[in-house]
C-alpha cells in the first residue's frame, strides 16, 4: 500500500526531452493506467517510476519519501514486462523464487510464498517446467506470480496482454482486476489500448508527446473529454469530429452552424465562447441516429462507405459531402446498407462536445 | 550417409557439377587426411624405416633371428647366387660392398658375398617403442600435465574476462564504449610476431619469464572472444536483466546468474577455440619458458629434433599423442564448433 506522487518529472536524452513536467497523483491502493498513442512517453514514465530509467528532473516519491535515486529494488516495486522476460534457462518455480533468493530469504519463507502464489495463479502444476514448455497465458500468469511473490509496493505493468490473442486477453483482464481487489497493492498499468485502460483501471491517465493531457476516472474521460485529443483517443471507435463556427449566443447556449451538420443550438455553453469563433464539434457514434432532421435536432446526409455488423451492433461509415473524415454512426442491432447510397443521421444537440478549434480545450459544458 | 554423399543437383542423374563437388570433396579430404594418416602410420615405423627410401606404406622391421655364437641377433636376408638359386642368410656384419653373413642353419661357417646379392626380409612390425621410450627419456608426462595446466587455466580465465568483457560492452551503456570495442577490435589485426619482443619484456618486468603463469596470463584476454561473445550477449533481450534487476538481483548476480547460463552456446565455442589455440601454441611458450621442466608438450616435441639429428620416429609418436586431445574435442563438440565458425567468422 503505497501513494505515489510525481511532480513536474522531466526525462531527456541530451537536448532531445522526451517528458514533459508529469505531475500525477496515485492514492495507496490505486489501480491506474496511462494510457497514449505509441511513442507518447507512457513506458518511459513507468520505467522512471519503476527506477530502470534515471529521472533527468522533478521529484517522485513513494508515501511522501523521495525516491528518485532509489534502484528498482530498493524502491520494492515489481514489474512484469510485455515480453514476460521469464528467465529461459530456470523452471518456473525458479523464475518465482529468483527475486527472493536475491533478498536472501529463508528457503522456507521461498517455498510457501511461491507455492501461494502459483496456487492463486493456478500454475502450480507446472512449476517444473522451463518458460518454452508453457503457452502465452500461462507464461503471462508466470510473470505476473514472480511480480506476487515479492509483495511489493507498486506493481508495474507495462502492456502485459498485447501478446496474447483476443479471448486470453479479455479473460486476464478480469484475472488482474480480481488480483488487484484481493492484494488491494497500488498497480500502474501501461497500455495502448484505451478498452483495457476504460475496463480495469480507477483512474486513467491519458498521455500525448510526454504531457498529461488528462486524468480522470474512466467514464469522466469518456463523458467530459479535455481536450480534442483525449474525445479523439477515449472511445471506440472514436468520436466524429466536424468543424463548426458560432452564430450566436444567449442565454440558453450557443447557435452553431456547420458545413456538415446545419444549423442547430447547443444548450447551456457559457463560457469563452464568441461569436465568430472556430470550434470542433464532437460527437460520439452512438449518439447519432439513422433518420430525417427534425426541428430541434441537428443532423447530415453521408454517402455510405462501408457498413460492419456485428450482428447485435452496425457501424456505419459514410462521408458528409464536403468532409475529410469518415462519419460513424452506431446502429442497435443489425443494419444493411448500399455501399454509395445516401444515408440521413441527426443528434440530439445536448450531446454535442465543443472544442475550441484554437487549442483543441473543451468549451465546458460538455455533456452527455 | 551414402544417401547423403550421393545426393545430386538434379534428382536421378548426375551432370558435371556433381562430378566436380564429388572430385573436389574428395580431393579435400585426401589433402588433409593423408599427411595426419601418413604421421599415424610412420610413427609405428622403426627409426631405419622412416629414414629408408623408397618408403613403405606399412610399418615394418628387419626380420632377426638368433644364431648360436653372435651376440645379438642378426638381420635375415634372401641371397640370390649367380646360378639363380636362392637361399636365406643371416647378416654378420658389412664392410663397403662385401658383406659377411652366415646361413644360420650351420652357424659357425661364415662367408663373404657382395652386397648386390642380398635382398633383406621384413616383417610386418609396430615399434611401439616409439610411443613408450619418449615417455620415459623425455619427461613427456611432464610436459603433457604442463601443457594441460596451462591450457585449462588459461581457457576458463579466458572465458571469465572474456564475458566480462562483452557483458560490459554490450549490456552497459557508457562513454567510450564503442572506442573501447573498435580498440579491442583492431588488436586482432596485430599478430603475435609484431609485438613478441615487446611482450616478453614485460612478461620478464613482470618476473613471469619461465613460468607457466607467464605463458597463461598473456593469453587469456583475446579480442575473438570478446567480440564472440558480446556478438552472442546482443541477442539477450535487455527486458531478462531488467527483470533481474527489479528481481533485486546484483550486477554481478544478473551476470552469473543470467548472462552466462544464456551464452552457453557461445561459451563453449570459445572454450573449444581456447584449448585448440593453447594446446598449439608454439611460438609465445617458446620465449617465455627456458627450462626443461616448464616446457609443453609442442615445444618438447621441438626439443627432439637436435642441430645434427631429428628423431622422427619419436616426433611422429608424440605429435600422433599430441593431436589426440584436441581431436577427441573435436569429434565431441564439432556441432559448436562449425556453428561458432559460422556465426562468428574465425577459426
Amino acid at each position: 500500500m503505497t501513494a505515489i506522487s510525481m511532480k513536474d518529472l522531466r526525462k531527456s536524452y541530451g537536448s532531445l526531452e522526451v517528458i514533459h513536467g508529469i505531475d500525477i497523483e496515485v492514492q495507496s491502493g490505486e489501480f491506474i493506467a496511462l494510457v497514449g498513442p505509441s511513442g507518447c512517453g507512457k513506458s518511459t514514465l513507468l520505467r522512471m517510476i519503476s527506477g530502470l530509467e534515471p529521472i533527468s528532473a522533478g521529484q517522485m516519491s513513494f508515501d511522501d519519501q523521495r525516491v528518485n535515486e532509489l534502484s528498482p529494488a530498493q524502491r520494492q516495486i515489481a514489474m512484469v514486462f510485455q515480453s514476460y522476460a521469464l528467465y529461459p534457462h530456470m523452471s518456473v518455480r525458479k523464475n518465482l523464487s529468483f527475486g527472493l533468493e536475491n533478498l536472501r530469504m529463508d528457503k522456507a519463507e521461498i517455498n510457501r510464498r511461491v507455492d501461494a502464489a502459483a496456487k492463486l495463479l493456478a500454475i502450480d502444476g507446472y512449476l517444473d517446467r522451463r518458460p518454452k514448455a508453457l503457452s502465452g497465458g500461462q507464461r503471462q500468469r508466470v510473470a505476473i506470480g514472480r511480480a506476487i511473490v515479492r509483495q511489493p509496493r507498486v506493481f508495474l505493468f507495462d502492456e502485459p496482454l498485447s501478446n496474447l490473442d483476443a479471448k486470453l486477453r479479455v479473460q486476464t483482464r478480469s484475472e488482474i482486476t480480481k488480483l488487484h481487489k484481493q492484494l488491494k497493492t497500488t498497480m500502474i498499468y501501461v497500455t495502448h489500448d484505451q478498452v483495457e485502460a476504460m475496463t480495469m483501471a480507477q483512474k486513467i491517465v491519458v498521455l500525448n508527446k510526454g504531457k498529461v493531457e488528462q486524468i480522470g476516472r474512466p467514464l469522466d474521460l469518456f463523458e467530459r473529454p479535455a481536450n480534442l485529443f483525449v474525445a479523439g483517443f477515449i472511445g471506440s471507435p472514436r468520436m466524429n469530429i466536424y468543424p463548426g463556427k458560432v452564430v450566436s449566443t444567449d442565454g440558453d447556449g450557443v447557435m452553431l452552424d456547420s458545413p456538415h451538420l446545419g444549423r442547430f443550438i447547443v444548450p447551456g455553453i457559457g463560457v469563452d465562447v464568441q461569436v465568430g469563433n472556430d470550434v470542433a464539434i464532437g460527437l460520439r457514434p452512438s449518439h447519432l441516429k439513422l433518420g430525417p432532421v427534425t426541428p430541434g435536432t441537428g443532423g447530415g446526409t453521408m454517402t455510405v462507405e462501408q457498413v460492419e455488423s456485428m450482428g447485435h451492433e452496425t457501424f456505419v461509415y459514410g462521408r458528409t459531402s464536403q468532409s475529410d473524415e469518415l462519419t460513424i454512426v452506431h446502429v442497435p442491432g443489425h443494419f444493411e446498407a448500399e455501399t454509395g447510397s445516401s444515408l440521413t443521421f441527426t443528434f440530439d444537440p445536448v450531446f454535442a462536445h465543443l472544442f475550441s478549434s484554437a487549442d483543441g480545450r473543451s468549451l465546458k459544458g460538455a455533456r452527455i | 550417409m551414402i544417401a547423403f554423399l550421393a545426393r545430386t543437383r538434379h534428382p536421378g542423374r548426375t551432370d558435371i557439377t556433381d562430378w566436380l563437388a564429388w572430385g573436389w570433396a574428395t580431393l579435400g579430404t585426401l589433402v588433409v587426411a593423408i599427411p595426419i594418416a601418413w604421421a599415424v602410420i610412420s610413427s609405428l615405423k622403426t627409426e631405419a624405416e622412416i629414414n629408408s627410401f623408397p618408403p613403405a606404406l606399412v610399418p615394418r622391421a628387419a626380420q632377426t633371428i638368433t644364431v648360436e655364437g653372435q651376440e645379438k641377433p642378426l638381420s635375415v636376408w634372401i641371397r640370390t647366387a649367380p646360378d639363380g638359386s636362392e637361399q636365406t642368410v643371416a647378416l654378420v656384419r658389412r664392410v663397403g660392398l662385401s658383406a659377411t653373413v652366415l646361413d644360420p642353419a650351420k652357424p659357425e661357417e661364415t662367408f663373404r658375398v657382395p652386397v648386390t646379392e642380398l635382398r633383406q626380409l621384413k616383417e610386418f612390425h609396430l615399434q611401439f617403442s616409439n610411443y613408450t621410450e619418449p615417455m620415459k627419456q623425455f619427461d613427456f608426462l611432464r610436459y603433457l600435465w604442463n601443457t594441460v595446466f596451462v591450457t585449462v587455466v588459461a581457457t576458463v580465465l579466458t572465458l571469465l574476462l572474456n564475458s566480462m568483457a562483452a557483458f560490459a560492452l554490450s549490456k552497459y551503456r557508457f562513454a567510450g564504449r564503442n572506442a573501447m570495442f573498435a580498440l579491442i577490435l583492431s588488436t586482432m589485426m596485430i599478430p603475435l610476431s609484431v609485438i613478441m619482443v615487446p611482450a616478453f619484456m614485460v612478461i620478464v618486468g613482470l618476473n613471469l619469464a619461465d613460468n607457466l603463469w607467464g605463458v597463461i596470463l598473456s593469453t587469456v584476454s583475446t579480442p575473438t572472444g570478446v567480440f564472440l561473445l558480446r556478438q552472442y550477449m546482443l541477442t539477450i533481450p535487455d527486458d531478462l536483466i531488467e527483470a533481474a534487476r527489479v528481481d533485486a538481483a546484483s550486477e554481478f548476480r544478473i551476470y552469473w546468474r543470467i548472462v552466462l547460463p544464456l551464452c552457453a552456446p557461445a561459451l563453449a565455442v570459445l572454450a573449444i577455440f581456447s584449448v585448440i589455440w593453447r594446446w598449439n601454441d608454439f611460438l609465445w611458450p617458446l620465449i617465455v619458458l627456458s627450462s626443461p621442466e616448464n616446457y609443453t608438450l609442442q615445444i618438447g616435441l621441438s626439443s627432439l629434433q637436435g642441430q645434427f639429428n631429428v628423431q622422427w620416429h619419436y616426433i611422429l609418436a608424440m605429435t600422433v599423442v599430441t593431436l589426440l586431445p584436441v581431436t577427441v574435442v573435436f569429434i565431441f563438440l564439432q556441432k559448436y564448433i562449425t556453428e561458432g565458425v559460422a556465426s562468428s567468422g574465425v577459426k
